[in-house]
């Protein structure tokens, strides 16, 4: 019994040792605190930080320091001790705080704080903080909703990325035969902070995810196996994809099959297999039935049909057979013979695509019926005459996009809806001139982006980007007859982004005034590992946005060395 | 009767020694110690009287101060060879140590000791430095610093910097440096900084010498060699969607960005660096090579670092490739990638760092 006893007053002396030699833990740890936890600005903006000062003894001294935008800012003592400190915040923005402690015999590290101060009368817009890690660290990116406060600078302190864990596993058939696959994850409650991967050849994946569930979609290469959608978590080790159910239909052109169409569903957000229409209009597509789910129908008719592509988003039931109809009363026009000219010279050998939007040009029927709309998209090329060949187009308030060379375009009206057009006009491109102004006196270098919209987006004209000389001042030429949104941005962060939809070159103003910008700022990191987070890529994206401009950053920036990070993005403003 | 005759006895003068006189050169504001080294024929006590005289002669002491710069009593005599004489214009080039030596009764060595020292001038004292935040690359600005004393006149007193450069065979040495003001470090009054901005317009090695001189015609000479590298090509650091592997399509079922977020190089970065005129941005060149095409036909107007591929563009179960090449200032043909190359990079030595992409996209 004594002999136990020694031993476990041994076993405690050691632990007690363990703990006295514990190295770091016997340092004097220096925090900072702050109320009220959310300040606001202005004469009654009063902020107290109080200053915690652990594993030390005796008197303290402690030195203060305020600084806001660089200058310093007055406070008073709030604590006899002088532990504590009250300043008011007139200027809505980030103060920094910073506290040295001398001890006796102890070494305190320095302590900062930086308080974001808000503008009470700040409008408020919610934006997506998007952070993707060098692809050499193989850490998941994040996609975290932030505040944007409106007159006020934003400092978000640490952002810490999770290093996530190893995820490998198989993509199989339910033989056990590996499927080479794309795969599409996003975890739950963060869906842009997507991860993509293949499965090699055998099936085999290997990504790091963050250890959370996740959706996963998952497309085999195999025409035959159906895309699914998946949820993991970590134990998953394996994905069996099916050929899913057999998913039929035809589609006619009024009471005549279309042949060779092209159909793919959408279940759920889950595409469907590839299905092309035979000889009498039928198809099999491949995909899961969900129970519920809205389901996308998709067709690409032949090019030689002339018929536009039909779209139409209902709560189909796909168990059944799908009845997918053009409607009757839509008409196609043989376009061959029609010049297309440039001030009354024939333009051979040239590219024309005709586009245009087109509604109610039919519907699908699949226990629910649904209007279907779609687009036409023709492409053609002049003959060395400059006479459009044979091929027939849908009837239809139309745009013909003239490709006179690669950067020459031009936009005319081609309204098929009567009668095909003797003529296309190819009108030369037009300057137009725009300036960009902010508060500076002069915005040199900023960027003009004009992405194409309606006839030109739907011949697929590519996003043109212009940088201003050094007054700000763009000069250009843009297709006659086109449309663009124009986004104005400032790489330079001094003023915000902003966009002026549906532009064409005779339509921009003579200037356009940038909004002013707040920053967004912070420092990267990962989880457990000391080195800050440099070269990631950090983007600010619309939070509300669908489609492409949920992808175009607002504002976007590599963080540094120290893995710190500023963005400019456009101030909210206040009310 | 023998008489008796006294006499006191007869005191005799001490004689007194120098020691410690320098082997080396002596300079101004040098720091010197000698030492007497006396002896009484009678045993009797010796006091010291040390006087050091600042002179301007050769080596003779002439033109030397009237009164001395430094004395004392002791056996040791400790002294800081003065810069200039009582003028305060001209530089010292003798010292004079007088050394007497007298007994306890009075008797005075004869003659006084003397030594002269030829006191020369130290030549100033100069460190070179440099520093480039764009890795020493050609047509880049290098910082280099140069940081002088003088021990003696002080660091006002030098002459102006003498700058020289030396570079390749088709280096522009004449244009080479430009002023840069920098300040000066308060607590190092005894240093003055000077800098100047160098720029190469050809790599290779380059020379920057640099040469203080102080009033007395003191010089030092320093070199610097800086090795000036061609700059190493852009590299794409990191690219959204997924590249596919080998074989493998990406499957395009909605309109996606094609995007290069991160282009990693010691001169044009994307995004743009803030704050930093001399960094450029990343040149982007986009292709497609669509179904029917047997080559990537550059997309005229896409120059950013992005491009958008609505698959509405085409028909569902089209291939095409999507390609992007980035390019920095110094532009480097992909001329070592044939067009088939799904990637390419200028440098072998390095294949990671890469300036083309290609992505294969099965349109769904």
């Amino acid at each position: 019994m004594i002999a136990r006893l020694s031993l476990l007053i041994v076993l405690l002396i050691a632990g007690c040792a363990g703990n006295i030699e514990g190295g770091d833990d016997d340092g004097c740890r220096v925090s900072l605190g702050f109320t009220p936890s959310m300040p606001y600005s202005g004469p009654a903006g009063e902020i107290t930080v109080t200053a915690g000062v652990q594993n030390t003894t005796g008197v303290l001294a402690y030195t203060w320091d305020v600084t806001y935008v660089g200058g310093s800012v007055p406070f008073t003592n709030a604590a006899a001790n002088n532990s504590a400190i009250r300043f008011t915040a007139l200027d809505p923005g980030t103060y920094t705080v910073t506290l040295d402690v001398d001890a006796p015999s102890k070494t305190c590290n320095q302590e900062t704080q930086r308080i974001n101060v808000l503008d009470p009368t700040g409008m408020l817009v919610d934006v997506r903080l998007h952070v993707t890690a060098p692809f050499d660290l193989d850490v998941p990116p994040i996609d975290r909703m932030i505040r944007v406060n409106g007159g006020a600078d934003y400092d978000l302190g640490a952002v810490v990325l999770e290093p996530g864990i190893p995820a490998t596993g198989m993509v199989r058939t339910s033989g056990g035969t590996g499927v080479p696959a794309y795969m599409r994850i996003s975890p739950l409650g963060m869906a842009g902070a997507i991860t993509e991967t293949f499965s090699n050849a055998s099936g085999i994946y290997d990504v790091t995810l963050l250890n959370q569930p996740h959706d996963v979609l998952v497309i085999p290469s195999s025409p035959t196996l159906a895309p699914q959608k998946f949820s993991w978590i970590s134990s998953t080790t394996s994905f069996t994809v099916s050929a899913g159910t057999a998913i039929t239909g035809t589609v006619r052109h009024g009471v005549t099959p279309v042949s060779g169409a092209k159909v793919q569903l959408t279940i759920g957000g889950v595409p469907t297999t590839l299905g092309t229409t035979a000889g009498d209009g039928s198809f099999t597509v491949r995909g899961i039935a969900t129970a519920g789910a809205m389901v996308k129908v998709e067709v690409t008719a032949p090019a030689a049909s002339g018929l536009p592509r039909l779209e139409s988003t209902a709560q189909f039931s796909v168990t059944g057979p799908i009845d997918i109809l053009y409607s009757s009363t839509l008409q196609t026009r043989n376009i061959g013979g029609t010049e297309v000219r440039r001030g009354g010279a024939l333009l051979g050998n040239k590219k024309v695509v005709l586009v245009g939007a087109l509604s109610s040009i039919g519907n699908v029927t699949a226990g629910v019926t649904g209007n279907a709309s779609g687009f036409a998209r023709v492409t053609t090329t002049t003959n060395g005459s400059g006479v459009l060949p044979s091929l027939l187009a849908p009837a239809g308030p139309l745009s013909a996009v003239v490709t006179v060379l690669d950067s020459d375009l031009a936009v005319t009206a081609f309204n098929t809806s009567a009668a095909v057009p003797a003529l296309i006009d190819a009108p030369i491109m037009k300057p137009f001139a725009t300036k960009g102004i902010g508060q500076s006196p002069a915005l040199d270098g900023i960027r003009l982006d004009l992405v194409p919209v309606d006839a030109l987006a739907l011949a697929g004209a590519p996003t043109l980007q212009l940088m201003s000389d050094s007054a700000g001042q763009f000069a250009s030429s843009i297709a006659d007859g086109g449309t663009y949104d124009a986004v104005f941005s400032d790489p330079q962060g001094r003023q915000g982004q902003r966009i002026v939809t549906d532009r064409t070159a005779t339509s921009f103003a003579s200037s356009y005034d940038l909004p002013p910008a707040v920053s967004v700022s912070g420092t990267l990191s990962v989880t457990g590992n000391p080195n800050k987070l440099r070269g990631a890529a950090v983007t600010i994206l619309c939070a509300t946005c669908s489609g492409l401009g949920r992808e175009r950053p607002i504002a976007e920036t590599a963080s540094d060395q120290a893995g710190d990070f500023v963005l400019a993005v456009p101030d909210p403003g206040t009310m | 009767m023998p008489g008796c005759f006294y006499s006191d006895p007869i005191n005799q003068r001490p004689s007194v020694t120098i020691l410690g006189e320098p082997t080396e050169a002596v300079h101004r504001a040098d720091h010197l110690t000698l030492a007497a080294a006396a002896e009484d024929p009678d045993g009797h006590y010796v006091r010291f009287q040390w006087r050091a005289y600042a002179c301007a002669g050769a080596i003779i002491a002439e033109g030397c101060d009237q009164y001395p710069f430094a004395d004392g009593l002791l056996e040791t005599f400790d002294f800081d060879v003065p810069i200039r004489l009582r003028d305060d214009v001209t530089p010292v080039t003798l010292l004079r140590v007088v050394l007497q030596a007298k007994d306890e009764l009075g008797a005075t060595a004869r003659p006084e000791e003397e030594l002269l020292l030829p006191v020369v001038n130290r030549a100033p004292t100069l460190v070179l430095d440099r520093s480039s935040r764009y890795s020493f690359i050609k047509d880049s600005p290098i910082n280099v610093y140069a940081k002088v004393g003088d021990v003696d006149d002080g660091p006002a007193a030098l002459m102006p910097l003498v700058w020289e450069v030396f570079g390749p065979a088709t280096g522009n040495t004449s244009n080479a440096l430009a002023d840069l003001t920098i300040l000066q470090d308060a607590e190092d009054p005894a240093h003055l900084q000077y800098g100047k901005v160098f720029t190469a317009n050809v790599e290779g090695e380059w020379t920057i010498r640099v040469t203080a001189m102080d009033p007395l015609d003191g010089i030092v000479t320093v070199d610097t060699m800086i090795t000036v590298s061609p700059g190493t090509p852009p590299c794409l650091a990191q690219v959204q969607p997924i590249v596919p592997p080998v074989g493998a399509l990406l499957p395009l079922t909605d309109p996606t960005l094609f995007q290069v977020p991160v282009v990693v190089d010691d001169l044009d970065v994307y995004p743009p660096q803030v704050g930093d005129a001399f960094l450029g941005t990343t040149d982007f060149k986009w292709y497609v090579m669509a179904p029917g095409q047997s080559s990537h036909v550059e997309v005229a107007g896409a120059t950013g670092n992005s491009y958008a591929i609505d698959p509405a563009s085409y028909t569902p179960g089209d291939l095409l490739e999507v390609r992007v090449e980035i390019f920095d200032r110094d532009p480097d043909l992909l001329t070592n990638c044939v067009a088939t190359d799904a990637t390419c990079a200028v440098n072998t030595s390095t294949p990671s760092c890469i300036q083309r992409q290609t992505w294969r996209v099965e349109v769904r």
